[in-house]
């Protein structure tokens, strides 16, 4: 069953779909951004919040949620819901308590630190050094500045996309001719920032 | 060497070649900062990234504030039993129709493909090359007056053609972009024709949704192997 009607998906389906391919995924995506839409009431209310600052918190959540299920940090011990309104409660007394706001919150570092925590000290240490958030905005910039094909190929990438599913959403003909394009835009972006 | 970077983190190295990577990674240079390359750049691409899906979830937000409310009148024995007949006709209707909500398909396809379209980077100026760049820079409007005029001088332009259709799907001229998905369609002589699978696309979105018409033109799109047949086999499952 790929897609559905327009009751609310059960934990099971959004689990599923999210690590679905393509336009499954994003579907997914959009019915459970809209099947908790009402958390962003509740936070005007709860939290005194206004509709726009509650939007984006709410946008934020999901977008967390999702990254947690690819990366099978959710661990299904609680409902989505629960586990949802949670993370959306947390973020709205963050940010209330101007601990934390959206801004500071852009470049969410997990996969890189999940990357580095499987280093050895010595490489890892050497690494971190040279990882800065100045790089990553001259790179965010320099990948904006990249052909339409290459920016959606190294966004698809950055999303976690594969090079399977990169090929199919961009139609190449196989994985690996999508990979080979990838790595090349990837040597574009390179050059580019270089300069 | 990005390749090689790649691997690494991907542990598609064996044991003997991760060792190596790291031992290289400590005395060679070059291989630290294009391993910090490839850790910004994923990074600034997840960022790219997120910015591109936080805009979708703005545009989703504001379908949802604008979705007219349904106000519920007080109940009365007439509507009770009106009720129960369409509880009953519902359930039938839900059980003989395929459990897809094609309108949201459509709408996640659109957003997906339709948003922006290829443009030539180091093309000349021609007039497809133009009414793409208006399309991206959603002046659809524009867009579409050079498109047909571009099909006023050559009417069988199969790209044109396409590029019509999409730009008035994308403006809601529904009838209009059928028109041009159909003309596109009865173009035998291309390698891909996605005539069939766009014109799907836009009886989705026409409302009241011609259920039977879509369900036959995918049917179509997958039995003679047309573009669009993965995305028409996922929503006919």
């Amino acid at each position: 069953m790929i897609f559905f009607g327009r009751g609310a998906l059960s934990d099971e389906a959004i689990l599923k779909g999210i690590i679905g391919d393509g336009i499954l995924q994003r579907t997914t995506e959009n019915k459970l951004y809209e099947q908790y839409f009402y958390f962003i009431k509740d936070a005007t209310f709860k939290h005194q919040l206004s509709e726009d600052e509650a939007a984006s918190l709410y946008t934020d959540t999901i977008l967390a949620f999702i990254e947690n299920v690819k990366n099978k940090r959710f661990e299904g011990k609680s409902a989505i819901k629960t586990y949802l309104y949670q993370i959306f409660s947390n973020k709205c007394v963050d940010f209330i308590r101007k601990t934390t706001t959206n801004k500071m919150s852009v470049h969410d570092a997990q996969p890189i630190q999940d990357w580095l925590l499987a280093m050895p000290d010595e490489s890892r240490n050497m690494l971190q050094k040279l990882i800065s958030d100045n790089e990553i905005n001259v790179l965010y910039e320099r990948i904006k500045n990249l052909g339409e094909k290459c920016q959606q190929m190294i966004t698809a990438w950055g999303d976690g996309f594969s090079d399977n599913e990169i090929a199919k959403e961009l139609g190449y003909q196989t994985a690996n001719v999508a990979k080979v394009s990838r790595l090349r835009c990837m040597d574009k972006l390179r050059e580019l920032y270089r300069k | 060497m990005l390749e090689q970077i790649e691997k690494y983190f991907k542990n598609e190295l064996s044991l003997s070649e991760r060792k190596d990577f790291e031992n290289q990674l400590a005395t060679d240079s070059e291989l630290a900062e294009n391993t910090a390359f490839y850790l910004n750049a994923n990074m600034a691409a997840k960022t790219l990234a997120n910015e591109k899906r936080k805009a979708e979830f703005e545009v989703l937000r504001k379908e949802l504030v604008n979705r007219p409310v349904r106000k519920i009148k007080p109940l009365s024995w007439a509507i009770g039993i009106a009720a129960s007949i369409l509880l009953v006709v519902g359930f039938w209707w839900i059980n003989q129709t395929p459990k897809l909500n094609t309108e949201e398909f459509a709408n996640t396809y659109i957003q997906e493909h339709f948003e922006n379209l290829p443009v030539k980077m180091d093309a000349n100026a021609d007039s497809l090359q133009i009414g793409l760049r208006l399309f991206n820079e959603q002046k659809l409007k524009e867009a579409q007056r050079v498109f047909e005029a571009i099909l006023h001088r050559k009417n069988n332009d199969s790209e044109a053609t396409k590029y019509a259709g999409i730009t008035a799907l994308r403006l809601a001229e529904y009838d209009k972009a059928i028109i041009y998905f159909r003309a596109l369609s009865k173009q035998t002589n291309l390698f891909s024709n996605p005539g069939k699978f766009y014109e799907a696309i836009t009886l989705m979105k026409q409302q009241p949704a011609n259920r039977k018409e879509v369900e036959k033109l995918l049917k179509e799109v997958i039995d003679n192997n047309l573009e669009g047949k993965n995305e028409a086999e996922k929503i006919s499952k």
